[in-house]
């Protein structure tokens, strides 16, 4: 059973591949070519002191979103066993 | 002057485009590990086997369609620049992303080639890249280089003169952009390092984490003034030895010459030029390469990410953090790097509020006055004292800069925080050595440079107006009494004030001036005695609420010349720029009056 959830929902250290980014979202065009494209592996690896931003590993590079930012992209998290 | 080739370099941010082209030209451009360091063009040249060829760095970008003003540059020269052939420059620890703009770029050039650097951050992450496949992929010469360490150099210099690959522009109409890259990158790419728990992200759980982010960074900046603090005292008195030698001498050589030109000469240009080299000149050359290595190293962006929820809650950008870090080295370049902002509006905010933080000019004056008048000379723990005023006012100026932007976000510019995406680049190890000497004699260079210029002429200006007398009374007292009122309103005097207008065009003279403006020309001061300078200051009525109200109006007043100039340069408007000088300063003169007032029911 795979489950869809906005990227800024995951646990930390937990991976998940994109399905998607909301569309109308005026930062999208950007976070594609920032590599958060469909299909990408992403993993949260840390948030920041008051559990805003949270930096994401995503094609080799480590980026940080705001959490209202990373609401916009929905991520199917890979089955946990 | 004619080239035999042109070359320029374009990548996404932080792949170390300015290394590689500082290694080809030899020129000394500025480095730094976070996205967006470079956010104009540099230039230069490079001779290779009897051949001149023409290099351009350029800002990073993430791709064609740019979002902010140094990545538009970069597009722009892109598009202009069909004879050069375009050296692609790769991160290779992050081939996933960088294949993406490498593809989009080839898509769009002549002529070009591609330059895998950071082989060997690759090489120490476990990640093999394979560039004959890579060669085979892309279709155009690949380098592989380790600009920071000068290997590969050759190869890049012999494909350079080349003149690169022509583009065999070859629609692979099978799918996106983003498709192709990961196709190739699973064919050249072992990616064996571990993601999750890899050295960088171990330091980053602790020094970006909710209990520690914090006070590590407050930390680290309390270390930096320490040593600045400390280390500064030794210089200073040698160097203070020697410029009240060289005036005795110079008195006495000039023993013949007219009065008012020894006067003059001596103890108006002279002795204020001595004051600024010698107390000023060593905690800007202290600090300023103890920042640049904490850029070096990759902190800066974690400090934006550990700062994030302040600056968002003030309605400003989040890479601001940035801005307001390269702002404590100079404000200009806090104003130029506001670039990176991608909104215009937050931008602007960011412009406006980067004159709050203390440049490199005000630290030794912040600095002095924590010395004298909160540390209490000679005490115990006096270096910790000090060290503590210098972080609360550093701490206030950040604070300020983030109330102002908060006003100012609901008032003149409204509106809500554009979203952001901050980098947060690997780790590396600053080459510690290097980058000392560089900036320490960069520095002392440029701030002995701006002495001479600056500071000598301003001494001259004091001296005329203490020594030339219209219906009574001298000039500066004159001047003095016109900004009198507004000076005890502030809880300053009107020579503070004076100074700080003469000090316009270099903040670093504006303490030199006032002690000017008070001991006249009288006996010569010992710069490095603290005790004789307290025991100045108070003679002429100074307090300790003197002293804070100096210290607020040292963080809010107008912007320097340069600063003023940066922004209307940055902006194109003389609007804005305006706004930068007055928001500053009335923000100063409301809070000195506030502060005048409080500590005065107080009994200080």
């Amino acid at each position: 059973m795979m489950n869809t959830m906005p990227l800024s929902c995951i646990p930390i250290g937990t991976s998940g591949e994109i399905v998607a980014i909301k569309s109308g979202f005026k930062n999208r065009s950007r976070l594609i070519e920032l590599g958060f494209t469909k299909n990408t592996e992403v993993i949260p690896l840390h948030t920041g002191p008051g559990g805003d931003p949270t930096a994401y590993f995503v094609r080799g590079a480590v980026m940080a979103l705001r959490n209202e930012d990373a609401d916009n992209i929905f991520i199917r998290v890979k089955e946990e066993y | 002057m004619s080239f035999d080739g042109r070359i320029c370099l374009v990548g996404n941010p932080n792949t170390g485009k300015s290394t590689v082209f500082n290694l080809l030209t030899g020129m000394k451009q500025h480095t730094g590990n976070w996205s967006g360091k470079t956010v104009g063009s540099a230039s230069g040249r490079f001779y290779f086997k009897g051949k001149c060829i023409s290099v351009v760095d350029l800002p990073g970008i993430y791709s064609l369609n740019p979002m902010s003003e140094d990545e538009r540059y970069a597009v722009e020269y892109l598009d202009k620049a069909d004879d050069d052939t375009v050296v692609i420059v790769l991160d290779a620890t992050c081939l996933e992303r960088n294949l993406m703009l490498a593809l989009e770029v080839l898509g769009r050039v002549r002529r070009a080639l591609v330059c895998v650097n950071l082989m060997d951050e690759a090489r120490r992450k476990n990640i093999k890249v394979d560039l004959v496949g890579l060669e085979k992929e892309l279709g155009v010469k690949v380098i592989g280089t380790n600009a920071a360490g000068g290997e590969g150099i050759e190869e890049l210099k012999d494909a350079v003169l080349q003149g690169g690959t022509l583009v065999n522009v070859q629609k692979n109409s099978s799918g996106s952009i983003a498709e192709r890259a990961e196709e190739i990158y699973r064919i050249c790419v072992d990616y064996g390092c571990d993601v999750y728990n890899c050295i960088d992200r171990k330091i980053d759980r602790v020094v970006m984490s909710r209990q520690w982010g914090f006070p590590i960074m407050l930390a680290l900046f309390a270390l930096i003034f320490y040593i600045t603090v400390v280390g500064a005292n030794v210089p200073s008195a040698f160097l203070s030895s020697c410029f009240n030698s060289a005036e005795i001498w110079l008195m006495d050589i000039s023993e013949d010459a007219p009065d008012w030109l020894r006067g003059l000469l001596v103890e108006g240009m002279f002795r204020t030029l001595g004051w600024v080299v010698s107390v000023m000149l060593p905690p800007m050359a202290i600090f300023f390469p103890l920042f640049t290595l904490l850029e070096d190293i990759g902190y800066l962006p974690r400090i934006a990410f550990v700062l994030d929820r302040f600056f968002k809650r003030a309605g400003a950008h989040g890479k601001m953090a940035l801005t307001v870090c390269m702002g404590f080295g100079c404000n200009a370049v806090g104003v130029t790097a506001a670039r990176i902002i991608e909104s215009p509006r937050e931008r602007l905010i960011a412009i406006i509020t980067n004159s709050f933080i203390p440049c490199n000019g005000r630290f030794p004056s912040i600095i002095m006055l924590g010395s004298i008048f909160t540390a209490g000379l000679g005490t115990a723990f006096y270096g910790f004292k000090v060290t503590f005023t210098v972080l609360i006012c550093v701490a206030a100026s950040v604070a300020i800069s983030l109330a102002v932007s908060y006003i100012l976000s609901r008032t003149v510019l409204k509106g809500v925080p554009s979203s952001f995406v901050l980098e947060l680049p690997p780790y590396r190890k600053p080459r510690i050595l290097s980058i000392l000497y560089r900036s320490l004699l960069d520095r002392t260079v440029f701030v002995f440079g701006r002495a001479v210029v600056v500071a000598a002429p301003a001494g001259a200006a004091i001296w005329l107006m203490q020594n030339i007398s219209v219906g009574g009374s001298t000039i500066i007292d004159y001047i003095a009494s016109v900004f009198g009122g507004l000076g005890a309103f502030m809880g300053l005097d009107g020579y503070i004030l004076t100074a700080f207008l003469l000090g316009m065009p270099a903040n670093e003279i504006v303490l030199p001036l006032v002690i000017m403006c008070y001991s006249g020309a009288g006996s010569l001061m010992e710069t490095d005695n603290l005790y004789r300078l307290s025991a100045l200051l108070m003679d002429n009525g100074w307090s300790l609420k003197t002293a804070v109200c100096t210290l607020i109006f040292m963080l809010c007043h107008f912007p320097c010349s340069t600063t003023l100039l940066t922004i209307k340069k940055e902006t194109g408007s003389i609007k804005w720029t305006l706004v930068s000088f007055f928001v500053p300063l009335a923000t100063g003169i409301l809070l000195c009056g506030a502060a005048n007032a409080v500590l005065s029911i107080m009994g200080l």
